[in-house]
């Protein structure tokens, strides 16, 4: 038999019984085949069919450690599924943050790189909604910003940005990941609604009072006389008028 | 020796041992002296897994030799009693050619 045939015929076997045994095994082959007491073919399947019987008899050893390890494979996958499940968006699940003096809620629905969905109460005390990126369930975090407001359809919103952490470690990863909550857009109103915009008004300023200094003179009479059967009364020219 | 009313599954492990219960063998010498009186040829895997399962139960133990791939085996006092039992059970087996070798 070829060498290198009977060399992989022999790694069909255990690790150990090939150690152990392997040498000999391939001297006695050839042996055999060189005095002619058998074929390369023949000797080939008995060693072929040997290595089966042995890999099944290696693996039925073990029997208890092989369960255990399934066993523990087992639990391992459903728990992944499970918990894959619960994470994939089946069902809602709210998160809480505390931080910077207001406490807000969020609500998470979907995988992890889906966009999150937050539904959050603090300050101020309206409801805002919020959107996200990143995985819902790391977003056990902090509001460590709140500084922003906007007026968005009547509503107060606030831009936080959230520090998530990561609960399974146990500490917090501050700066691991941030998410800015951006309000939603407004509204469509039905046409003929009415529309209430709020803005800062300026209070008008003071009127102005403006003193003026000329000197008023005080009217001059002035001479007049009446053109007869007209009625007409016509004012006497006096110097000033005379040089016109 | 009817091989018929061996079974496969623990013929080789008696053969051997029934072989190497007159003196130590190596591997080629037990398939010589296997097919001369039971008439079964044996495969050099059939043989040493034979072996292998044998040397694990403490029934044969390999004899030290010197660098040569041609490693002889005896059979052991617990083989011995063993094989001594089983032809006494009689258990459908038949030594006739071990007994009269």
């Amino acid at each position: 038999m070829n060498r290198r045939l009977s060399r992989w015929l022999l790694a069909l076997y255990p690790r150990a019984w090939r150690d152990r045994y392997g040498p000999e095994v391939s001297s006695l082959t050839d042996e055999l085949i060189d005095a002619g007491e058998t074929t390369p073919m023949r000797a080939g399947f008995d060693l072929t069919f040997s290595a089966v019987s042995e890999r099944g008899r290696a693996l039925s050893r073990p029997r208890k450690v092989l369960a255990t390890a399934m066993a523990l494979g087992l639990m391992l996958i459903l728990g992944f599924a499970l918990t894959g499940h619960q994470q994939a968006g089946g069902s809602q699940t709210t998160w809480t943050a505390v931080g910077a003096g207001c406490a807000v809620t969020f609500k998470g629905h979907g995988r992890p790189e889906n966009a999150v969905t937050f539904k959050g109460h603090g300050k101020p005390q309206n409801a805002v909604t919020f959107k996200g990126h990143g995985k819902p369930q790391n977003f056990v975090g902090r509001v460590v910003k709140g500084q922003s407001w906007t007026n968005v359809a009547g509503k107060r919103a606030h831009a936080f940005t959230v520090v998530i952490a990561r609960p399974k470690c146990g500490m917090p990863r501050l700066a691991c990941k941030s998410v800015s909550l951006v309000a939603p857009p407004a509204p469509k109103l039905a046409p003929g609604s009415l529309r209430a915009t709020f803005s800062k008004q300026r209070a008008a300023p003071p009127p102005k009072r403006w003193t003026v200094n000329t000197r008023v003179k005080a009217p001059t009479a002035v001479p007049s006389c009446v053109i007869a059967g007209t009625g007409i009364q016509v004012n006497k020219p006096t110097p000033a008028n005379q040089s016109k | 020796m009817r091989s018929d009313t061996v079974r496969r599954s623990s013929d080789c492990s008696i053969l051997v041992m029934a072989s190497l219960a007159e003196w130590p063998k190596h591997g080629f010498a037990l398939i010589k002296d296997i097919e001369g009186f039971a008439g079964v040829k044996l495969g050099p895997g059939s043989l040493y897994g034979a072996l292998a399962r044998l040397e694990a139960a403490g029934l044969v133990e390999p004899l030290r030799t010197t660098g040569d791939t041609r490693r002889p085996y005896r059979i052991t006092k617990a083989g011995r009693l063993l094989l001594e039992s089983t032809r006494g059970a009689g258990d459908g087996l038949r030594y006739e050619a071990a007994a009269s070798a």
